[in-house]
């Protein structure tokens, strides 16, 4: 029983690490708070739906095209809302309100187009097959879901470890005065870090569509999510982001369980709202930004 | 007329409303989305004691004050002791929690709320009538008015600006940052709360989604419309952004497409302000040094 919870939650939490990883590497980099990282989210998602299911293009062709569908907005977001306000040397709240701002412009949109009806991609029945390890039930898809996470979660840690692009984006995340002095493309680097981090939220939004379905309210959790295992890993970097979010998946199944569905919330901002009481420096002891 | 003086009463509570998340957001600077979670604690207590125990409306009032300062304090007193943004977090997490606890808990109404809520009653004299229901509001926002115009213009407003101009340079003129803050927070809080219990006396009916995620950043958009950091503002905002929808209402549009129509028009106004006049419609008045 215990394990299959584990499991579950260690699936939920799969995509929850993308949405932490990819809210984290905008937040702690540029320090814009990407609320409307829910818009992006949706579109991603809903676009793979259009594709897929209402123009009924080639599957993989639309899972793609929905990713990079979400690359693109959250790019354009960045160049067209985001940059003007730094140029402005904008207050936190100012940015703050704009992203909530195009959030909401965003998700009515999506609301206008597509209703408020959850929607499903369906996939082949053949993945939904459960395999039995034991005491465990868990089905292809999930374990694909999972590999895929464990692979991207690696590559970018590597990404951000070795690369050059990785490299000069942590150098601007420690400084981004001295990173312009010194000759770096700050304003080309920030579209990258859009682009990185909305490709990610993009594909968990196809995730997510794939399994359960979304509406357009869902978005608005996930990027919540996010920006809570940001404030809370953030001392560790996108290691300790990681971390959290899937342990945040897991605490949320077992609670779950013991409680009940409806007070998934409540379980997961109580967690949060104690965690800051407890430890408000973080979990980890190294301050946030 | 009736339906004038409606939205008179209306304009009126959300003046209050808006003038007090203005102490939080626009004198101080600081980001705060459970304003609505606020006003709902203020009319789900005195509904359900005015419904369940017959407590009469003004005597509610003081047991309202004292939920709205011992969550705000509790919840302000954990977040806003440490630098950085884990009281947005907090927030976020204020809003979710009340919300679900509204939905959820057995003695709250489920999502249906409360209906036939008694209109209020004071020293033996029932506000039956719209036009009497309209006076009360009156002089409730016309108090809470003269309240935040005291309270800005104190030295207490005053540092709160210096906060939010330059944190750093309050504190080392030997100001307890943590202090006003929470200060200010639980006085806003409070306020919304009171707003809240005169809102559900005077409407006569309550559900958990008039106190949503939506409605905070709604006041939040009120507040920056009209003009943040100070008074008159929100005298100018309120009636314009609440009359506007009611006059959507007489185009023949299916409710379907204007709900979502007039959140984007909301969302634009909030990030054309932002980037344009972040000042809102009637700026602040600065002395020259």
């Amino acid at each position: 029983m215990i394990e299959q919870i584990i499991v579950n939650g260690v699936v939920a939490g799969s995509v929850y690490i993308l949405a932490g990883l990819s809210f984290g590497i905008i937040f702690t980099t540029t320090g814009v708070f990407h609320f409307a990282h829910a818009a992006v989210y949706t579109f991603g998602g809903f676009t793979f739906y259009q594709m897929a299911i209402a123009w009924k293009m080639p599957f993989i062709f639309s899972l793609f095209a929905g990713i990079v569908f979400a690359a693109l907005l959250g790019v354009l977001i960045e160049r067209v809302c985001y940059r003007p306000l730094d140029e402005l040397q904008a207050t936190p709240v100012q940015i703050f309100l704009t992203a909530v701002g195009l959030t909401i412009v965003l998700q009515n949109i999506a609301l206008l187009i597509w209703k408020s009806e959850p929607l499903v991609v369906p996939i082949s029945q053949d993945l939904l097959r459960g395999r039995q390890l034991g005491n465990i039930r868990i089905t292809y898809f999930q374990i694909i879901t999972i590999a895929t996470v464990a692979a991207l979660w690696g590559a970018l840690h590597l990404f951000m470890g070795r690369s050059k692009m990785g490299k000069a984006i942590r150098a601007f995340a420690a400084d981004p005065k001295t990173s312009e002095l010194m000759g770096m493309d700050t304003k080309t680097l920030r579209l990258w870090i859009f682009f990185i981090g909305s490709a990610l939220i993009g594909l968990a939004a196809a995730l997510q569509i794939m399994d359960f379905g979304m509406d357009t309210t869902t978005g608005l959790s996930v990027a919540l999510l996010g920006f809570i295992a940001t404030l809370i890993g953030a001392g560790w970097g996108l290691t300790g982001i990681g971390v959290i979010s899937l342990s945040l998946g897991i605490i949320e199944n077992i609670g779950m369980v013991v409680l009940s569905s409806q007070w998934k919330q409540v379980i997961l901002f109580g967690i949060i709202v104690l965690l800051l009481v407890i430890r408000p420096r973080g979990l980890f002891k190294t301050a946030a930004r | 007329m009736e339906f004038v003086l409606f939205i008179l009463i209306i304009v009126n509570i959300y003046i209050v409303l808006t003038i007090s998340l203005n102490l939080i957001l626009g004198y101080t600077g600081m980001i705060s989305v459970c304003h609505a979670a606020f006003m709902g604690i203020g009319a789900y207590v005195t509904t359900i004691l005015m419904m369940n125990y017959q407590w009469s409306f003004l005597a509610t009032l003081p047991l309202v004050l004292l939920f709205a300062v011992a969550i705000s304090t509790l919840f302000g007193v954990a977040s806003l002791r440490v630098k950085g943004d884990h009281y947005i977090a907090v927030s976020f997490g204020i809003q979710f929690i009340v919300m679900s606890l509204m939905i959820n808990l057995a003695f709250t109404g489920g999502s249906n709320g409360f209906a036939g809520i008694p209109k209020p009653e004071i020293l033996g004299f029932r506000f039956q009538s719209n036009f009497s229901c309209f006076l009360l509001s009156l002089i409730f926002m016309l108090l809470c008015l003269w309240f935040t115009a005291r309270l800005a213009k104190s030295p207490f407003g005053l540092i709160l600006k210096a906060i939010r101009e330059d944190e750093m340079a309050a504190e080392a003129l030997g100001k307890n940052i943590v202090f006003y803050k929470v200060a200010v927070f639980i006085i806003g809080c409070s306020l919304a709360a009171l707003a809240g219990s005169f809102f559900a006396s005077i409407v006569s009916f309550i559900d958990p989604f008039t106190f949503s995620l939506e409605e905070s950043i709604f006041i939040s958009c009120l507040v920056i419309i009209g003009g943040s950091g100070n008074i008159q503002g929100a005298l100018v905002g309120v009636p314009l952004l609440i009359a506007f929808p009611e006059i959507l209402r007489f185009l023949n549009i299916p409710s379907t497409v204007a709900a979502p129509l007039r959140q984007i028009f909301y969302g634009l106004l909030i990030i054309f302000f932002m980037r344009f006049r972040p000042q809102g419609i009637l700026s602040e008045i600065r002395r020259k040094p």
